[in-house]
């Protein structure tokens, strides 16, 4: 088997499909039926486990997402690990990070995380009235409190927490309560934001949510002014360390900035291989199945080729913009039209940045040097 | 006058920066966590872009 040589090919495995404990508005499964139990076999896990492994050299990252992969079980977990050390003999450096709702964290899954290095980060949206407005269980209550029980107990345990929190126009309107309940009451001091955009229309549950370009500004403004009155090292907002990156003319880790789609696929429970959850499900976005090919073929056939062509390609007006370098045109999930579409958030990310640079360049006294 | 509040904020960031880019680790996917220091990551490996 050839060897892609590529770091950052870091797979996105759903263990549990779009299945889920909780039944959050925005969801992007929220259309599904999410209350279905889908389960990876082990036989899925350790053919993926196995080809991936012999076709990524050096360090390993695996990102186990969902639905909620917590609902796998332990055992599960432990079996990754075990097979994951079994298939490298030991050799390879393993980073496994997984995204979990926090309500089903107890302290031997916190003990688990904490053996065996996993990156843990929680879906939280601000306070309880934040929160509850769309994190909701299958019964229609909030799941604030077992998610703060969630976070105490992985804190406890000395695990290394990132938040990452849904922005709707709900919750933009509370942008300075919820940086102090986050950073002030909850002790988080690594935070993500995802601005909600219903790109389809076809939510009905959250019709009204999705932001504008002017409300994302305005909202982060807010983080940009909290960020710097706080003046705190150790505290990481990525949306504001990525647009940052862009001031200085370097290159933003987020993959909703620097273009990098192709660096990650999606496995669906039963071997389904897509670009990334936000596309996965959806069958235009399918590269192939490991049932029906090897994971080298899908990988590296046509269709995926070609979304990755779609996926880099800029708009004329990208190229001639001065973030080019920094944007790539966004998330390509919130593209207009697709793939090949334009960045909705285009001009809340040009405002964004401006404001932030300004502000720099004040605190620094100087002319920030880029080299855009 | 340059103001008087964010110079260690955005000293963070860049130190931030500079780890990610040293330790050859700089992509993170935008609905998973990240924490924005990966420095128990080595050097040695190539993208292949």
């Amino acid at each position: 088997m050839k060897t892609t040589r590529s770091l950052f090919l870091t797979p996105i495995i759903k263990v549990v499909g779009d299945y889920c404990n909780n039944r959050c508005g925005y969801c992007f499964y929220h259309n599904n039926n999410q209350t279905i139990d889908k389960q990876m076999s082990l036989g899925v896990l350790e053919s993926f486990l196995r080809q991936h492994i012999a076709l990524v050299s050096g360090n390993l990252s695996f990102i186990w997402h969902g639905g909620e992969p917590l609902l796998i079980g332990l055992d599960f977990f432990k079996k990754i690990v075990s097979l994951q050390a079994e298939l490298t003999s030991g050799k390879r450096l393993i980073r496994n990070s997984v995204q979990t709702n926090g309500t089903l964290i107890t302290e031997e899954w916190a003990e688990f995380f904490k053996r065996n290095s996993f990156g843990v980060g929680v879906s939280l949206d601000g306070d309880s009235e934040s929160h509850n407005l769309f994190r909701i269980d299958h019964n229609g209550q909030g799941t604030f409190s077992n998610t703060i029980r969630g976070i105490k107990i992985l804190q406890k345990y000395g695990i290394k927490l990132s938040i990452i929190q849904t922005l709707t126009q709900a919750n933009s309107n509370r942008v300075e309560q919820n940086l102090d309940f986050f950073v002030d009451k909850a002790q988080l001091s690594s935070l993500c934001i995802n601005p909600y955009l219903d790109i389809d229309g076809n939510n009905k549950d959250m019709i009204g949510q999705s932001l504008s370009n002017d409300q994302l500004t305005q909202s982060m403004r807010k983080y940009i002014d909290f960020w710097f009155d706080r003046d705190d090292a150790k505290l990481r907002i990525r949306e504001i360390d990525a647009c940052l990156s862009g001031v200085f003319g370097r290159r933003a880790r987020n993959c909703s900035y620097n273009g990098s789609c192709h660096s990650f696929y999606t496995l669906g429970h039963d071997g389904s291989v897509y670009p990334c959850d936000r596309l996965s499900g959806d069958s235009r976005f399918c590269f192939g199945k490991l049932s029906q090919k090897s994971l080298e073929e899908i990988l590296t056939e046509r269709k995926r080729k070609a979304f990755t062509q779609k996926s880099r390609k800029l708009p004329n007006d990208c190229i001639l913009c001065e973030l080019k370098n920094s944007c790539n045109n966004g998330c390509t999930a919130h593209r207009i039209g697709g793939a090949e579409g334009k960045y909705f958030f285009c001009q809340s990310r040009k405002e964004v940045h401006a404001y932030l640079r300004d502000k720099t360049q004040k605190v620094l006294g100087k002319k920030v040097q880029t080299r855009l | 006058m340059p103001e008087s509040k964010g110079g260690q904020a955005i000293e963070g960031a860049l130190t931030r920066m500079d780890e990610n880019e040293n330790n050859g680790c700089d992509v993170d996917y935008t609905d998973s966590h990240s924490f924005g220091q990966w420095g128990d990551w080595d050097n040695g490996h190539t993208d292949s872009k």
